[in-house]
């Protein structure tokens, strides 16, 4: 009986060094979340070794930086006039789209090319000069031609656009855009050619007389891409719009742009002591609810004291003439606006129940997520 | 003796299971959640910064206040030690209520004093936020201070932008990545933010919807002029005084 209770003894105090040694193993590797007990709840501060654990620094080394945008700088200040050898122009054109996807490499290699960088996107391959796609806006003409240059995720996906535009010689050459993201499954290139979608066309509407023209043209759909012919049908001219995507054809009678929800305008004005006065009645009726009306009455009733104490001034159009209001001072202004009077109690949400806390199921995280508290 | 063996297995496997549930704090190996990235030149000034908070989609088409302040909850809870997650619909209740269709500003910043005391109250977190309103003229200007003001204690920033290309004012974006540098260290000035957009993926809209096609995908930085399209200048009713709006938390260093 004595051997037994010394064995289990053994035994239990074995048990104990190795759940002693796993525990120890596995503390600090991954302590973002604690299991709620409330001995850990009182403790309120976070602890300067988890402070420390929650960064990751990822130094740029600026000789990289600085080496990337000389070459990329160099280049663009040393191409020289229009030639008009079609050889050297050819060179020129690819050495025009070497440097582009140098300046897209820049901005989002040397930046944020990690292994979990910010973006999250590798290069994992190289792109060749002539990836980069070509496109004119279609909604206007006088835009600059664009480039968009791909930036492939690691499964090799088109993931988003590096976009720039190409403002000629005397307007400082390519400058940076912005950059987009590729809606819907768009990969390396799209499904349809030029070609595939010109026959498309012409399949739709035989008697067309397409005026072609040059060069790569795409129209910058927010939805979809999409290439861009002009035709004849006998009467008239009308642009057809060819998904890149679905060969779906859209005729469009002219170059006009959707029209965009147009900002509210309010209406006001200044009286012979250039204080502003709100038309309430028209402001509503363009469109402002009553309390973005009293928004605006309560900015206003500052702004026409700084306008007294001569600290600004505006013409008939609202442009600004003088303006010597502190930092402060514009603070104070946009308080005002943010909080108007009368609006700062809800009685409705006094009696309201605290929010609903839900565990957080980190182990269905992924790309496509919705909202985990469900 | 076999019980006692059995006993101790069974101790042990469940701190593994513990462990590896500790361990899920990640996503998909792009971006490790749960920590702040920082991206530094060769001087050590930080260029560009990440906050690892997750991304939530809004409920319904009026709740991207809700969400913004849901997703900021988290990682402040995160921060003291303890990811608390609390339901969207439930934060817009509270501070809003139910009956209201949207979450003025000042009902925003409101709300994140409210929920914060909510939790310091039955948490004992000690959440330290005091929200503040903050304004530029210029997007370089204002991602400049984001930058600067998110390396001081850490906490994301919401920027009272719109859907791309509709009226100002109209959409909470939460930032969640920022990067600021200045011309003569990246040979041009980069001002972008990586945004959490609660429309991404959200059930309150089609998939071929205008807001869901147009909606960010988390951590896509954005940049020149879909930034402007999507941060456009609010805050006056005289279009010479309106400017970038965002809401950051003044607090110090946490």
């Amino acid at each position: 009986m004595n051997q037994i209770n010394k064995n289990s003894k053994i035994i239990v105090g074995i048990a104990l060094v190795v759940i002693l040694a796993f525990w120890y193993s596995q503390y600090g590797k991954k302590a973002d979340i604690i299991v709620s007990s409330p001995e850990v709840i009182k403790k309120a501060e976070i602890s300067e070794q988890k402070q420390k654990e929650l960064f990751i620094e990822a130094p740029l080394p600026r000789k990289t930086i600085f080496a990337s945008i000389s070459g990329i700088f160099k280049s663009l200040k040393t191409k020289s006039v229009p030639q008009i050898n079609p050889e050297v122009k050819q060179e020129e054109e690819q050495n025009k789209e070497v440097d582009m996807y140098k300046k897209a490499e820049f901005r989002y290699k040397n930046l944020f090319y990690r292994p979990k960088s910010m973006v999250g996107y590798e290069m994992t391959r190289e792109l060749k000069a002539g990836e980069a796609i070509y496109a004119e806006n279609f909604w206007d003409a006088k835009v600059q031609p664009t480039w968009y240059i791909p930036l492939i995720s690691p499964s090799g996906r088109i993931e988003a656009l590096s976009i720039f535009r190409d403002y000629g010689e005397e307007m400082g050459g390519i400058k940076s855009g912005s950059m987009g993201r590729v809606a819907g499954k768009w990969y390396s290139f799209p499904p349809v050619s030029a070609y595939d979608a010109k026959t498309e066309l012409i399949k739709n509407y035989p008697n067309l007389d397409i005026i072609d023209h040059s060069g790569f043209y795409y129209a910058e759909v927010p939805n979809e891409p999409s290439y861009l012919f002009e035709g004849n049908d006998g009467k008239k001219n009308r642009y057809y719009l060819i998904s890149a995507f679905t060969k779906y054809v859209e005729v469009r009678e002219d170059r006009v742009k959707p029209k965009e929800e147009e900002e509210k305008k309010s209406v006001k004005m200044l009286d012979k002591d250039g204080l502003i006065v709100l038309n309430e009645e028209l402001t509503l009726a363009n469109g402002f609810s009553e309390f973005e009306v009293a928004q605006i009455k309560s900015e206003f009733k500052l702004l026409n004291v700084f306008i007294k104490e001569g600290k600004v001034k505006f013409d008939k159009d609202f442009n600004i003439i003088f303006d010597k209001r502190t930092e402060s001072e514009r603070d104070q202004q946009a308080y005002a606006y943010f909080n108007p009077e009368g609006y700062t109690e809800d009685a409705e949400t006094n009696n309201a129940p605290p929010p609903t806390k839900v565990d957080v199921n980190m182990e269905n995280r992924n790309n496509n997520q919705t909202n985990p508290f469900k | 003796m076999k019980k006692i063996i059995m006993f101790f297995v069974t101790l042990v496997l469940s701190v593994t299971v513990a462990s590896k549930a500790m361990a899920d704090w990640e996503y998909n190996n792009i971006l490790p959640f749960s920590h702040v990235h920082n991206f530094k030149d060769e001087g050590g000034n930080i260029i560009a910064t990440a906050l690892g908070i997750p991304q939530y989609s809004q409920p319904t088409y009026y709740m991207c206040g809700a969400s913004v302040l849901s997703m900021t909850m988290l990682w402040e809870s995160h921060k003291k030690g303890r990811a608390l997650g609390y339901d969207i619909t439930s934060i817009h209740e509270y501070v809003v209520g139910a009956a209201a269709r949207s979450m003025p500003s000042q009902k925003l910043s409101d709300g994140i004093t409210k929920i914060a005391d909510y939790i310091n109250a039955t948490q004992n977190l000690g959440l330290n936020i005091k929200p503040q309103v903050g304004a530029a003229n210029a997007v370089e200007k204002a991602v400049s201070n984001i930058l600067e003001r998110v390396n001081i204690n850490h906490s994301p920033v919401i920027m009272y932008g719109n859907v791309l290309s509709k009226v100002a004012g109209g959409h909470y974006y939460l930032a969640v990545g920022v990067a600021y540098c200045k011309k003569d260290v990246c040979g041009e000035e980069i001002a972008a933010l990586g945004v959490h957009d609660s429309v991404y993926n959200s059930p309150a809209w089609g998939s071929s919807h205008f807001n869901r096609v147009n909606a960010l995908e988390p951590y896509i930085l954005v940049d020149g002029p879909d930034l402007l399209n999507r941060w456009k200048k609010i805050g006056s009713g005289v279009e010479a005084d309106k400017r970038h709006y965002y809401l950051f938390n003044s607090t110090g260093a946490s």
